[in-house]
């Protein structure tokens, strides 16, 4: 048996290294992908008081806090035990929906679109931003654009466009003002322009994919997300929704508190990255059966509309490309562009609905339960934040799934596919490596939110032989 | 000699590789903006933030004041138009508050966070370079967690939010805030 390993999958969010394992026929039998670094929250939030915890877990990524922020401050609704007035309700799913374009922005347009438009093969010194931007300079213009967009409308409804103070326990906390909004108002329709505009440039270059699109993780595997009772696509509260690969509705309307009921989570050995599996597919000592997949590709496999023309119209055209549902993760990408512009209508609709104006924006209550779940959907996935306090407030127990775990098993499948698909032997070349770290950038996963050389993601791969032995080693720093 | 240090002009360099410039955004020039950046949860890496503060609390004329925690790909579109941008960050080797000159450089941009240079550069390719950057760079120790500063960042801080009004008013033309008392200052 011959084993590669990739350590340290730098450039991510976290650190997290890669294991290819190779047969005696020097053909790859199993990959295996850890994340190496401890992050804590589940232990040091323990003894805070609940009202801090949105704040506080807020910290766990600077690129999606609004994603923690809402769960977070739906965990403490719930122990609260409170309905929050409507005006916050619409600047919680205003906030999601802004966090949303800005991250899918920055994961189509700065990780993922040089090697889209660049070339998996390209040369390393011009497939990053630069390259990009010499390439393609009004696109480059667009992703920065549609970034600030979402990163200002964050910043007007939380306080700061990273680690805002503005959703709170019960609400929000303070009332939206109009003219606060109008500037971004009248942006909307250029950005909504920018995100149709890069929709149709991917779609023409579909084609350039293929090849990509049948080894980047097309395997069978459930999708979980939100969705509203009528089908509608959701991203902040409501029922799950769970499908297969055929498409077949597997469960429906799920509360997100009784989340245990259905997911298990598997901790391995060699990673701080535990494995969320569905409970029915699965036995606890073998999740794989239970594999599942959530973000975008699953939002739009679970949906049955948007409700949105333009993002209807997109949706309706990535089926007829993709299948429905769409089960290889390369389609991750178009997904998300696909929810850049029906989260930009989405907001229009917001901007100008008069109840995100109202003065009443935060239910006053004490401790009255013991627990509380909080459910929405992060840019990634489906995030649950479960805390348990004492009589006082006392935060005694913290659950997080993050939806990088959820596509935990998703991930290393796809490493797998591709391993097979790209290596042949213990040599890894430049564009092997480069489809490796694709395929998890597909994901989007917080463990990409950490690169420091957008287009590059620095990768250890050692090939290790039968005995164990070190055959070769392929770092990029 | 002062609290404020500035570090000569490099020698000129070779343009970057040129760019497809906006025309429509390059057509109107934007007051001088002040970039402070850093955490506020980190010590004295929160003085770039606090020299920002204190310059948008002088509400000075002809003058744009930005605090963020990290310089993100999208602060590059704040730069267009702009005649001159003030990038001020905390910093471990000075002893005092420096002022140097800025030009692009592209080194290896960060999806979310980047060097205030290669951000010149990102601006640069699209046409959103300023024709006048500056770095004010300001002396820092301590960087445990925690939402105070040490002393000598505090005083760099008044340092420096002086420095940048100075450099603020010089751009539009106005006189040095200050007045005349401050004499020859090192550097100039």
């Amino acid at each position: 048996m011959t084993q590669i390993v990739i350590d340290p999958v730098t450039r991510i969010e976290g650190h997290a290294k890669i294991t290819v394992r190779l047969d005696d026929h020097g053909d790859v039998d199993d990959v295996r992908f850890h994340v190496t670094e401890f992050r804590g929250f589940e232990e040091f939030c323990r003894g805070r008081p609940v009202w801090e915890m949105p704040g506080l877990t807020a910290r766990t990524c600077g690129i999606c806090p609004v994603s923690h922020l809402l769960a977070g401050a739906k965990a403490a609704d719930q122990i609260l035990a409170v309905a929050i007035p409507p005006a916050a309700d619409r600047q919680r799913r205003l906030a999601n929906l802004a966090q949303i374009v800005q991250s899918h922005a920055l994961s189509f347009f700065h990780l993922s679109a040089p090697d889209l438009l660049l070339g998996w093969d390209a040369d390393p010194g011009v497939r990053n931003v630069f390259g990009l931007m010499d390439a393609e300079p009004e696109l480059a213009r667009r992703g920065i654009k549609l970034r600030q967009f979402g990163q200002q409308l964050v910043e007007t409804v939380t306080g700061s466009r990273i680690h805002g103070a503005g959703v709170v326990p019960g609400g929000v906390a303070a009332p939206l003002e109009r003219d606060h909004i109008a500037p971004l108002r009248e942006r909307l329709p250029q950005a909504l322009t920018d995100a149709t505009d890069t929709l149709a440039l991917f779609t023409r270059l579909r084609d350039r994919f293929a090849d990509e699109a049948a080894s980047f993780g097309t395997f069978p595997s459930l999708f979980l997300s939100h969705c509203a009772d009528d089908g509608t696509w959701e991203h902040y509260d409501g029922g799950l929704r769970v499908v297969d690969a055929d498409g077949g509705l597997v469960a429906d309307r799920l509360d997100p508190t009784h989340y245990r009921d259905w997911i298990g989570e598997w901790a391995h050995a060699d990673t701080y990255l535990k494995s969320p599996y569905w409970r029915d597919r699965a036995s606890p000592d073998d999740p794989s059966a239970g594999i599942y997949r959530v973000g975008p590709l699953a939002r739009l496999n679970v949906c049955d509309r948007f409700g949105t023309p333009a993002a209807d119209g997109a949706l309706e055209d990535f089926r007829a490309a993709a299948g429905r549902p769409a089960t290889s993760s390369f389609a991750y990408h178009e997904a998300r562009l696909v929810e850049i512009v029906a989260c930009l209508e989405r907001i229009g609709d917001l901007l100008d609905d008069p109840t995100l104006y109202e003065p009443f924006v935060r239910a006053e209550a004490g401790i009255n339960r013991r627990r509380g779940v909080g459910a929405s959907e992060a840019p990634r996935g489906t995030l649950f934040h479960d805390y348990t306090v004492d009589a006082d407030g006392v935060v005694t127990g913290v659950n997080m799934v993050i939806a990088t775990g959820h596509n935990n098993l998703a991930m290393n499948a796809t490493v797998l596919q591709i391993a097979r698909a790209y290596l042949d032997g213990p040599d890894v070349p430049e564009g092997a490596l480069n489809r490796i770290e694709a395929g998890i950038r597909a994901y989007d996963p917080c463990l990409s939110c950490s690169t420091h050389a957008l287009g590059e993601m620095p990768l250890l791969v050692r090939v290790v032989g039968p005995d164990g032995a070190l055959l070769t080693e392929v770092r990029r720093d | 000699m002062g609290d404020v240090a500035h570090v000569p002009k490099p020698p000129e360099q070779a343009p970057a590789r040129p760019s497809a410039p906006e025309p429509a955004e390059q057509a109107v020039v934007r007051p001088t903006l002040v970039v402070g950046w850093g955490s506020e949860l980190r010590g004295d890496d929160a003085a770039g933030r606090a020299v920002a503060a204190a310059v948008g609390a002088r509400s000075l004329a002809g003058v744009d004041v930005v605090a963020v925690h990290q310089l993100t790909p999208e602060v590059a579109a704040m730069l267009a138009g702009r005649r001159h941008v003030i990038f001020v960050d905390a910093a471990v080797d000075v002893a005092k508050v420096t002022v140097e000159p800025l030009r692009g450089e592209p080194g290896r941009p960060a999806s979310h966070h980047a060097a205030p240079t290669a951000l010149l550069a990102l601006a640069g390719r699209l046409g959103w370079e300023p024709p006048r950057a500056t770095l004010v760079r300001v002396p820092a120790r301590n960087f445990d967690i925690g939402v105070r500063m040490s002393a000598v960042a505090e005083a760099g801080v008044h340092a420096a939010a002086d420095e940048v009004a100075r450099v603020c008013a010089a751009d539009a033309g106005l006189p040095d805030p200050r007045g005349d008392a401050r004499g020859q200052r090192a550097g100039d």
